[in-house]
């Protein structure tokens, strides 16, 4: 995984962030050599093609209720239910999404994203082993940091 | 006002497009949240037009497009995904999609694909 592979993650996570008026910032990119923390709420959306691996989205319980209620239109939310880690993992997919439309236009990048699978508890480590992990800090005003880890590598087609 | 089916695999988005299009003047006719309710739906429903993503599990969208222009060729479709690459697009189109709406969406850019394709 390569600087110019993360840049179109860090502008994604902004971009669709900021559409929901998150006000996100966006922390530079860091190299993992450890397991890294999953927080309470884990997001992981597989990639396949010129890179592949996984993206994972991780926040506290808090975060992603505030999260969904911003993304149902300021909707109060109970409990994290249902409909809410739908709209979360809803959120993991977009920025993954808009992601692979950046690597695309502007590296000639061809991606594809499986559907996004949740996990949810605490205390949760997670090791991509054999894989360079990158984590990216994500701040959004008035909540808990976040934190998106990259582990992507080349896939096969890539020249 | 149209008749609408919306497919998408998470609820969020299906509840999302719901409110957009009902607050449009349309009516969400039926949902389905993979390719090949997609298509039983049609089947049932045959509604004015389909809003389809693209990743979802069992068949996704592009092959859940196929499968109904097959069946029905006049099926109007517009494609609601956030994988928009220029790939993505092009398949969709010859697949019969009429229009491509990137996630996440205005409201506004969705009716006015919904009305351009009505039109």
């Amino acid at each position: 995984m390569e600087e110019w592979h993360l840049k179109p993650f860090q502008e994604s996570a902004n971009n669709v962030f900021g559409m929901f008026q998150l006000s996100p910032q966006i922390g530079s990119p860091s190299k993992r050599e450890t397991a890294f923390t999953g927080n309470e709420i884990l997001t992981v959306i597989g990639v396949t093609g010129d890179l592949r691996g996984q993206v994972y989205l991780g926040m506290s319980t808090a975060a992603a209720m505030n999260i969904a209620s911003v993304m149902m239109g300021g909707a109060a939310i109970a409990e994290f239910d249902a409909m809410a880690q739908s709209a979360v993992s809803e959120l993991g997919n977009m920025i993954c999404g808009n992601a692979a439309i950046a690597l695309y236009s502007k590296e000639g990048l061809s991606l594809d994203i499986t559907p996004p699978t949740l996990v949810a508890g605490s205390g949760m480590e997670v090791s991509a082993v054999k894989m360079n992990v990158v984590s990216i800090p994500i701040h959004l005003e008035g909540m808990d940091g976040m934190e998106m880890n990259l582990a992507l590598e080349a896939g096969r087609n890539e020249g | 006002m149209a008749k609408i089916l919306v497919v998408d695999d998470a609820a969020f988005m299906r509840m999302t497009l719901k409110d957009m299009l009902s607050k449009g003047g349309h009516e969400v006719v039926g949902e389905a949240e993979n390719g090949v309710e997609a298509v039983e739906q049609y089947r049932k429903l045959n509604p004015d037009l389909v809003t389809m993503d693209i990743t979802m599990p069992i068949m996704e969208g592009i092959e859940a497009v196929r499968q109904i222009k097959q069946e029905f060729p006049n099926a109007k479709i517009i494609m609601c995904s956030a994988m928009g690459q220029q790939g993505m697009v092009v398949q969709a189109i010859q697949a019969g999609a009429r229009d491509f709406v990137v996630k996440p969406f205005q409201p506004e850019r969705v009716l006015e694909a919904v009305k351009r394709v009505l039109g």
